[in-house]
């Protein structure tokens, strides 16, 4: 076989579109001659290797004429690295009891290591009187999840409102009870649902945030430098956030209820109703209670959700995708804590009799 | 025509938007040559690279690649130009979520017509040359800084690319991987004919391999002197530029 002046990319690619099983068929020798051969690059190198190999398997007898030394130099290295690392025998998966094992015991790791971290950020909480706290970063957190966050809470309370009096108004009609709809809106706002989809809201919005921040930071070893500095990164870094999430949550919670009652509002207006009759309505229904417990709720929920999305940060692992799952994973978890706090503060305000 | 450089800055200024770095930049760089751009920590080296390979425009002047302008090329010229370019940044810039292998391969998969098997082998000899055979199905997390640099070395060689820019090749590698990479890129140059530019200030990989250095200065804005790294050392009229190959601390 006679190869080309140039063996690169190009002509390798033309070659092989060409076919080349004829070459094998057949033979018990190839002789490639490489005499014309003026230019060759590291495809050129690589088809070499490869018909070596091709002819060693199929039992042919492979022979170059006029390869430079330098080219014969480079297969060869080639070949004693590669025969030198043949790829590593898979490990035998464990047995299923054991994985079983593993899996619980890996489930209780975590668990200690979840409430380990609550015990780190209240114990850090002394350092907020100890004149060390940073402020400013709490500030800036504050921010950006709590003053930015008000025009998209408020318009997704707003729109809860509307569709809630919306919907609950028509089978309310059918017994000519919708003059009902504005205490229906109004308990349904005030206990649950302004405070759930805010939570909800927050945990897509700051918590996914604090975890790619934090995340990032750990990629780029910056949490490696605050722990080398003497420095811890729960105080550092978590504290002022979890802190701006918890006093955050509340108030955003109490905007997205007050702009669903308006949205309720409009829907009774349009009813025919007047604006006295429904506030009327709302007093009658909903006491002041209702406000009270949902607001301690919320600090709760708030706290849930930005420890949640700081500790997936502080828990990333050291590349772009890992973290992406630490955001995601802040995201979900953050909800489904909601969704658990929420259970247990309706058993807790039920026993308490509220 | 047929010794039209390969790269050429005309009264380049370089920096981003209303940071300018570098006010008037000159030089020349032939087909073949190894060239390392010098200059004090800071001064726009990596920034010139950017210029160069357009991945930011020039604030003023003009790259010229074998010719042709490189703010102005469009299309499948500016596309081939970039083709014949390979580039290796100073962090490595692997992709996390493939290995090793698979990104050395990810270029040759994209822009080659090979079959896979000679795509595979061509990776895996990259990768040889670098020495990080062994870590072909490693993550680029599992790997050392030195580590990733060399499997980024081997990514930017994949396409067989005519001018290939080196952003601190050897910078935190052991002496002896050092001067395998230096010998690497020597081959590179002399037995494929590619086109090296380095950005390094490690000296021995300077009088090793250079045929020339360009070095950058802060505050003139420009190029300071230019020559062969013995022109440099024992002749160059700036003293700051003796003392740099003499490794002495100004003054």
């Amino acid at each position: 076989m006679q190869l080309p002046e140039r063996l690169t990319q190009e002509t390798i690619s033309a070659f092989c579109r060409d076919g080349f099983s004829h070459l094998f068929e057949g033979r018990e020798q190839l002789t490639v001659d490489l005499s014309h051969v003026q230019c060759i690059d590291g495809a050129g190198v690589a088809f070499l290797w490869w018909l070596r190999m091709r002819c060693k398997k199929q039992g042919i007898a492979c022979e170059f004429r006029h390869l430079s030394p330098s080219i014969e130099h480079q297969l060869a290295m080639f070949t004693q690295a590669h025969q030198s690392h043949l790829p590593m025998a898979r490990q035998p998966s464990a047995s299923y009891p054991v994985r079983v094992g593993e899996r619980v015991c890996r489930m209780f790791r975590h668990l200690y290591e979840v409430i380990a971290y609550v015990g780190e950020l209240l114990s850090h909480l002394a350092t907020l009187f100890a004149g060390h706290f940073r402020w400013s970063e709490c500030r800036e957190a504050f921010y950006r999840a709590g003053v930015q966050a008000v025009p998209v809470v408020m318009m997704i309370g707003f729109l809860l409102g509307l569709i809630l009096a919306f919907q609950s108004a028509i089978p309310l009609e059918m017994f000519g009870a919708e003059g009902f709809v504005g205490g229906l809106v109004g308990i349904a706002l005030v206990r649950e649902l302004g405070l759930i989809i805010t939570a909800i809201l927050m945990a897509g919005r700051t918590g996914s945030a604090f975890a790619a921040e934090i995340g990032t930071m750990k990629v780029n070893e910056e949490l490696d430098a605050l722990e080398t500095m003497g420095l811890y990164p729960v105080r550092f870094l978590a504290l002022p956030r979890v802190l701006a999430g918890t006093l955050a949550l509340p108030l955003l919670s109490l905007f997205a209820t007050l702009a669903g009652l308006v949205g309720g509002w409009l829907v009774m207006s349009i009813l025919g109703f007047s604006l006295h009759y429904y506030l009327d309505q709302l007093t009658s229904f909903v006491a002041l209670g209702d406000f009270v417990g949902s607001f301690v709720k919320a600090f709760a929920f708030g706290f849930a959700v930005s420890a949640v999305g700081c500790r997936c940060g502080l828990t990333a692992e050291n590349d772009a995708s890992g973290v992406g799952r630490a955001t995601t994973s802040a995201v979900v978890t953050g909800i489904v804590f909601v969704a658990m706090l929420e259970g247990v503060f309706s058993i807790l305000f039920y026993a308490m009799g509220w | 025509m047929s010794m039209m450089p390969a790269i050429r800055c005309e009264h380049l200024a370089t920096g981003y938007g209303n940071n300018i770095l570098m006010k008037d930049v000159n030089f020349e760089i032939q087909s073949g040559e190894i060239v390392f751009i010098l200059g004090s920590s800071g001064c726009g080296k990596s920034t010139l690279i950017k210029h160069i390979i357009g991945q930011v425009p020039p604030i003023r002047g003009e790259v010229y690649i074998h010719g042709q302008a490189m703010s102005t090329a469009e299309g499948d010229v500016r596309e081939r130009i970039l083709r014949s370019f390979g580039m290796m940044y100073q962090s490595g810039a692997l992709f996390g979520n493939l290995s090793v292998l698979e990104n050395v391969l990810l270029p040759l998969e994209e822009f080659t017509r090979l079959p896979r098997e000679i795509q595979e082998i061509s990776a895996r000899m990259k990768l040889e040359q670098v020495g990080l055979l062994d870590r072909a199905e490693a993550m680029p997390s599992e790997l050392s800084g030195g580590q990733k640099k060399r499997a980024a070395i081997a990514r930017a060689m994949a396409l067989e690319p005519s001018v290939l820019f080196l952003d601190e090749p050897s910078a935190g590698l052991d002496p002896i991987t050092s001067a395998n990479i230096d010998a690497l890129i020597l081959r590179l140059s002399r037995e494929l004919g590619k086109t090296i530019v380095i950005v390094s200030h490690e000296l021995a990989s300077i009088e090793a391999i250079a045929d020339r250095a360009i070095y950058l200065d802060r505050t003139s804005g420009g190029v300071l002197d230019q020559g062969t790294p013995r022109y440099l050392r024992e002749e160059s009229p700036s003293e700051v530029i003796r003392h740099f190959f003499n490794r002495r601390a100004e003054g």
